[in-house]
């Protein structure tokens, strides 16, 4: 439901609330979050059904984002458990691999459907406002989730 | 049995993947409606959306107010010469009104849209990556909404519907890259064909001899594609001409501000 909640708000509120066209991709971050919290066979649902959600609501073809949010959640979550633990600094350094991920597969299927933009201009996309924006909200919902998942309410161990 | 025992999450991701990408396949050429389920979902987050995209829209023209008010003062001062210069206009608006009634008669151009029947749609929600290239419109098949159809308002074109579910549909506006049609000077009858650029402009290609100039209006052609004849598109503000090549590139200004569109019409 957090998930979802967070969609929609990507699809209507920071559409025009944004700083320079720039805004946290909050589902992205939520994926990180639980992909560090969780190993691959308990979070690779999350990814799949907020995938799913987000191609029927918003997407042209079925299946881009519930095969890039499957694939990331189970890179971000394999590459937490073998190579980081769950420790503060492991979502921080787990975010660029997740948006590396997922944008790379968007990208690479809308190329495949000769639907993609120039790959500059994709690029582009990721400035350093891109960054400091979502490393800097990342840090905060990690710290939240991580309090609410210790009081038991959230992300259950 | 005992190796899939052994790499069960191996070959369960592995089916996923193999169903996601028959369903990328099959839906890679668009849909023309979405199945019972998604319809569902779709109405059921769409009335959610609504609630948060108006109030989103009230919270950006309210911050949009404060930032304005340090620069009232200044806007006051521009306001107070246009209204002077608007004045000496009006004696040349009024004979243009009239000469503007005498051309629509004669061009007829309102018996033409009266054979249109409209679906008025409201916008739930914007596609978060694209902005309005893909948007969702509280209006589906149980409104008579089909696959295809133009979406237009008044000031002109706005894009085609995609996909349709029962109580919404998604609308591919022509400033997606995706978007292709033809479309035809008003002035020089030249045939533009028309695709979408970034920054909610569009791009246009004409003959190398075509006589198209900054300023001329382009409409719908009708001739292909799936929208109307005779919308208006936009305003033609740049011509490039480049050595050797067979055609001219036009920069046209959509006639619709698609960066704040709020309420729509569908040509049934």
């Amino acid at each position: 439901m957090i998930l979802l909640f967070e969609l929609i708000l990507q699809a209507t509120f920071f559409q025009f609330m944004s700083i320079n066209g720039y805004y946290p991709d909050l589902v992205l971050i939520t994926l990180v979050i639980i992909g560090v919290f969780y190993d691959k066979e308990a979070s690779w649902k999350y990814g799949f059904i907020i995938g799913v959600l987000r191609d029927i609501l918003y997407g042209r073809v079925f299946g881009v984002y519930a095969l890039g949010y499957t694939v990331t959640i189970i890179a971000v979550s394999w590459i937490g458990k073998n190579i980081f633990k769950e420790s503060f600094a492991s979502p921080l350094l787990l975010f660029p691999v997740g948006t590396v991920t997922i944008n790379s597969l968007v990208y690479i299927i809308h190329y495949l459907l000769r639907m993609a933009v120039p790959v500059e201009e994709y690029i582009a996309n990721f400035g350093l406002m891109y960054w400091m924006l979502n490393l800097g909200v990342l840090a905060i919902m990690y710290s939240l989730f991580r309090t609410l998942r210790q009081k038991g309410i959230l992300l259950k161990m | 049995m005992k190796w899939f025992g052994e790499h069960k999450f191996g070959v369960l991701i592995g089916l996923i993947v193999g169903v996601l990408v028959l369903g990328i396949g099959l839906t890679s050429g668009g849909r023309v409606h979405t199945t019972a389920p998604e319809g569902l979902i779709s109405s059921g987050v769409g009335s959610i959306s609504r609630i948060f995209y108006y109030s989103s829209q009230y919270v950006n023209n309210f911050y949009e107010f404060i930032s304005d008010l340090s620069t009232l003062k200044s806007r006051n001062e521009e306001l107070e010469d246009l209204l002077i210069e608007y004045k000496s206009n009006l004696t040349d608006y009024e004979k243009m009104v009239q000469e503007n009634k005498e051309l629509k008669s004669l061009l007829e151009f309102k018996e033409e849209n009266a054979q249109y029947e409209y679906v008025s749609a409201s916008v739930l929600s914007i596609d978060p990556d694209l902005g309005f290239s893909v948007f969702v419109i509280n209006r589906g098949s149980n409104d008579g909404v089909g696959n295809n159809m133009t979406v237009i308002l008044k000031e002109g074109l706005v894009g085609r519907v995609v996909e349709v579910s029962s109580s919404t549909s998604k609308v591919l506006s022509i400033i997606d890259r995706n978007s292709m049609f033809n479309g035809v000077c008003v002035r020089t009858r030249d045939y533009v064909r028309i695709t979408g650029d970034d920054n909610y402009m569009l791009k246009g290609y004409v003959d190398s001899e075509a006589e198209i100039q900054a300023g001329d209006i382009i409409t719908t052609s009708g001739l292909t594609g799936s929208f109307k004849k005779d919308i208006v598109v936009g305003e033609v503000i740049e011509v490039l001409t480049s050595q050797g090549k067979m055609e001219k590139e036009v920069v046209i200004e959509p006639a619709v501000e698609l960066e704040k569109l709020n309420n729509v019409l569908i040509i049934k």
